[in-house]
């Protein structure tokens, strides 16, 4: 993207700055702003071997970091620091370090330090706090509570190495049965699917949230890797449309970039009804982030914040799910199926079931612990459900009522590594979402401003001078590498379960076994306690 | 010849190209030696002569001893070094004959030749030539210094501001000569 | 399956016609003494000594198992049991008899007689052709084989295994896809004989005209009307 529209002009001078006279630390508390001078982290600088390059200096885009020319010498205003630890990561001589500022308040289990400073922000601005990526509390992560079966001696385990391990696996609905006069012909197909050869697909990013770079950088992994890449609800940018058969293209309740030629060039179309990070609220982009390639792709005006309507406005039923499904099966011409996408809440067996039975070919759990690029910090950390529960439930209640086949099961929200990912299929989902991890492969270091649109590694901003630093190459090539290295763990763990095909694990519970759980949580998975 | 482009929009004004250059060409081969001890790079004493920070600060830059820099335009940033070019103005330009053509084709400097008189300096196309204040060749002319410019790091088999570089901004490659020409800064 | 989900110790053994199913735990010469097998004449024979893999031997789980007219003999473990087993119960079916081998006799019924597929057809969705020979086929038997694989993914049979399913008018013998388990098949004039071990099939006829192994997860089927009698020793 050549595009250098709506960025700050940046001048080497404006990385040195005037001394401060008054010292250092020393800030004037406006309107009692008294938390806000008060860091929580600190830049350790080992003066010593400190050679005055000033990489860190030009790389924190947090304002925390500047040099004194007179005295030369590098500063921090650490009240700034947000612990990205792009300087640490950058820094030739490694003399920085980033560590906890002092004591911190004094010891309350109950009024933790995130509580304290969420309490003097929000009377600093009087207004509902954002943050970004997933939730970051202490809730149980049931997946770490899973354990996985291997053959011994009876069955023998598989060789991925040295014999064949297929993950091929299709999305969308499938036929009640085989019907010999429909396999003949391939054009008749009445149940679309779309074919991953892996069962990782990335999750929903919009380009606006993430930066064009990494956009491209999935379409590209996806692409090479035969899975896809998920548009999210930010539209797809003209230049990705070569992509656009590894793409699943959202239809949210903004309907930004929404068009026929959006929706018929797709894998798949999928309706977003709810997000795990923020459930029962719509998408946030703040307007820092929606610059002018943004805008033109999401069809809002330049530096507007782009809040879709919490619900989808014209789903307010069921029947009204029914309606949106058909009116996009009809134009899609009846070729992509349809997925619906739920945040994993209380009831999610009974809304899965619905929305399957209104016509969806896939179902979306996303868990609690999905990530966002904006959300209120207190609905990210106290709405939604653990998305192992909402895989186990869902599948139960789709079986119970013999419509499993009629749709896909996807699960998303925190799924970490291949072992994660087993987990979610032998639970019963048929692939999984993965989103924090691939941002973790191109350098995130869940440092939690991505709502600020000054992400320091570049991914989570189109500031036109912070877009190199992570170039769409070499986020193909790491986020392949990933796919690459969970495809491979996959592949060994399904050979050491004695499988060979990904199919025979998709609800294989008999595969996991719970530990340290109470007999309630383990019949909510449908699994056994380790033993038995 | 193999030499060191510049990649468009790649570079991230991250300057640790002008860290690996100076690195290489110290006698520590260690950035903190080679800025610390032996005192390369920005000559922060020097700048103590000027009592306007402003003239320091552009005093700083001028006497960097990396032989790439990184140069700014707006947000687009992007690391220039020598293009030892087939017919080098430079070389044509320099009175003393101190700039020669070696036999791989690179374009270097007989330290004892040049008496810094920095037509070099106003020949190169690619402004990419600076002065070498480490060194100088005519005594009474303190400010003067010797040409300055990328050797290609003779001791390496990648130029150390192409291996150090995180977005891969540099390329060390062959491409044909006439594309020099397009290569110019506009 | 009234009975043996909901009466306690009461199993429904054989319930097909003109078969008979018989099971105990001993040895085979006691067993066949046990129900006087020499008192009985057919025109094909399952039989199954079993070192019982996983649990302690019972005579509800000896093979073989039956339902309506299919009877089942089986060598392996089936890995992908937990699934089956789920698939299976979305049709209605309860399984209540401990051992794996089970789930095939309900897939056979689900897959031939309910969904009226051929032996051939529910051979490969139990043994399916790697997607690495399927990408090499033709369109429409790509087609065929994808459509297979893609509505049938949750009824694929993984693990080691190699069963003989006996019927009304005839014998398959099956193998996993990549031959975790031995099988032979073997013919003498009109008779066909399949085994795991060639030796226990020399056993009953020492002479035979041909012996093979047949490839992994290719069904050999014996009808009756085509080669009269089908003998088997699992």
């Amino acid at each position: 993207m050549q595009e250098t529209i709506n960025t700050t002009v940046l001048s080497e001078r404006d990385y040195f700055e005037e001394p401060d006279r008054q010292g250092l630390g020393i800030r004037s508390l406006k309107k009692g702003q008294y938390f806000f001078s008060l860091p929580q982290y600190c830049v350790e600088r080992n003066d010593a071997n400190c050679i005055r390059c000033l990489v860190c200096v030009r790389q924190c885009t947090w304002d925390s970091t500047y040099y004194d020319p007179d005295r030369n010498v590098v500063y921090n205003r650490h009240e700034n620091c947000v612990n990205c630890r792009r300087c640490e990561a950058m820094c030739p001589t490694q003399c920085i370090q980033i560590k906890k500022w002092g004591s911190g308040f004094r010891e309350n289990y109950h009024w933790n330090p995130k509580q304290m400073i969420s309490v003097s922000k929000q009377a600093d601005t009087g207004g509902v706090l954002l943050t970004g990526c997933g939730n970051d509390l202490h809730y149980e992560t049931y997946f770490d509570r899973m354990v996985i079966d291997a053959s011994q001696v009876t069955n023998p385990s598989i060789d991925p190495l040295r014999e064949p391990m297929e993950l091929r696996t299709f999305i969308g609905r499938k036929p009640e049965k085989f019907d010999p006069e429909k396999a003949s012909s391939i054009s008749t197909q009445d149940c679309p699917n779309y074919v991953c050869e892996i069962p990782l697909i990335f999750a929903p990013m919009s380009f606006g949230s993430i930066s064009y770079n990494f956009q491209e950088g999935l379409a590209r992994a996806a692409s090479e890797m035969g899975t896809y890449f998920n548009t999210g609800e930010g539209g797809l940018h003209p230049n990705f449309h070569q992509y656009s058969k590894r793409a699943i293209v959202q239809v949210a309740s903004g309907r930004f970039g929404v068009s026929s030629s959006y929706l018929k060039n797709s894998a798949a179309v999928e309706i977003k009804c709810g997000q795990g990070a923020k459930p029962g609220i719509g998408g946030h982009l703040p307007g820092e982030k929606v610059t002018g390639e943004i805008s033109r792709t999401r069809m809002i005006p330049e530096g507007s914040d782009a809040i879709s309507p919490a619900p989808q406005h014209d789903i307010y039923s069921i029947e009204d799910l029914r309606l949106l499904i058909y009116a996009l099966k009809e134009a899609t011409e009846y070729t992509v199926p349809i997925s619906v996408k739920i945040a994993a809440v209380h009831n999610v067996a009974a809304i899965a079931s619905g929305i399957i039975r209104a016509g969806a070919d896939i179902v979306v759990l996303d868990g609690f612990r999905g990530g966002t690029g904006a959300a209120p910090t207190v609905i990210r950390d106290h709405v939604g459900i653990p998305v192992e529960v909402a895989i186990a439930q869902v599948d139960q209640r789709l079986r119970e009522e013999g419509i499993r086949h009629q749709g896909s099961i996807i699960a998303a929200g925190g799924i970490r590594s291949s072992a994660d990912v087993v987990k979610a299929i032998a639970l019963g989902a048929d692939a999984c979402y993965v989103g924090t991890a691939a941002l973790i492969a191109v350098g995130c270091t869940l440092c939690q401003q991505c709502h600020r649109g000054k992400c320091a590694w570049g991914i989570t901003t189109n500031r036109a001078d912070l877009l190199p630093r992570l170039p769409s190459d070499v986020a193909a090539e790491r986020l392949k590498n990933l796919l690459c290295a969970w495809s491979h763990e996959i592949k060994e763990m399904l050979g050491l379960m004695g499988l060979n095909s990904i199919e025979s694990l998709r609800g294989n519970r008999l595969k996991l076994r719970g530990v340290g759980m109470n007999s309630e949580e383990l019949n909510v998975l449908g699994i056994k306690q380790a033993g038995v | 010849m193999k030499v060191v482009y510049p990649v468009p929009n790649r570079c991230i004004n991250c300057h640790l190209c002008e860290v690996a250059c100076i690195t290489e060409h110290s006698k520590s081969k260690n950035p903190i030696g080679a800025y610390s001890i032996e005192g390369l790079c920005f000559n922060w004493e020097w700048t103590k002569k000027y009592a306007d920070p402003a003239e320091a600060k552009a005093a700083a830059r001028s006497v960097s001893s990396a032989r790439c820099k990184v140069s700014i335009d707006n947000a687009n940033f992007a690391s220039s070094m020598c293009r030892h070019c087939e017919i080098p103005d430079c070389m044509l330009a320099c009175k003393n004959g101190a700039l020669y053509k070696d036999s791989s084709g690179r374009t270097l400097v007989d330290e004892e030749k040049c008496v810094g008189c920095w037509m070099c300096v106003m020949a190169c196309r690619f402004g990419v030539i600076t002065r070498n204040v480490e060194r100088q060749n005519v005594p009474d002319v303190p400010s003067n210094g010797i040409n300055h410019h990328c050797d290609l790091c003779p001791n390496r088999s990648t130029p150390a501001c192409v291996a150090v570089c995180p977005t891969q901004a540099l390329v060390y490659e062959d491409r044909l000569r006439e594309h020099d020409e397009m290569e110019t800064p506009k | 399956m009234h009975i043996n989900v909901n009466i306690p110790h009461a199993f429904v053994i054989s319930s097909g016609k003109n078969m008979g199913v018989f099971k105990g735990v001993g040895f085979p010469e006691d067993i066949a003494d046990f129900f006087k097998l020499q008192e009985y004449e057919g025109y094909l024979w399952t039989a199954h000594n079993r070192f019982p893999t996983n649990t302690p031997g019972w005579w509800g789980g000896a093979h073989p198992f039956s339902l309506l007219d299919w009877s089942i003999v089986h060598n392996g473990e089936i890995s992908s049991y937990g699934t089956n087993r789920r698939y299976l119960e979305m049709f209605g079916y309860t399984c209540t008899l401990q051992t794996d081998t089970e789930v095939v006799t309900y897939l056979i019924d689900l897959l031939v007689r309910r969904h009226d597929l051929s032996f051939e057809q529910a051979a490969t969705i139990f043994a399916p052709p790697f997607w690495k020979d399927i990408d090499l086929m033709t369109p429409e038997e790509q087609n065929r084989y994808t459509q297979l694989r893609m509505i049938y993914g949750s009824a694929a049979l993984n693990g080691p295994f190699a069963f003989l399913v006996g019927y009304a008018d005839g014998l398959i013998g099956l193998n996993d896809r990549v031959k975790l388990r031995p099988l032979i098949v073997a013919t003498k004039g009109q008779t066909t004989y399949m085994a795991s071990e060639e030796a226990s099939v020399r056993e009953i006829c020492p002479e035979l005209d041909r012996v093979w192994a047949p490839r992994a997860g290719r069904p050999v089927i014996a009808r009756l009307n085509e080669k009269p009698v089908a003998m088997c020793v699992e």
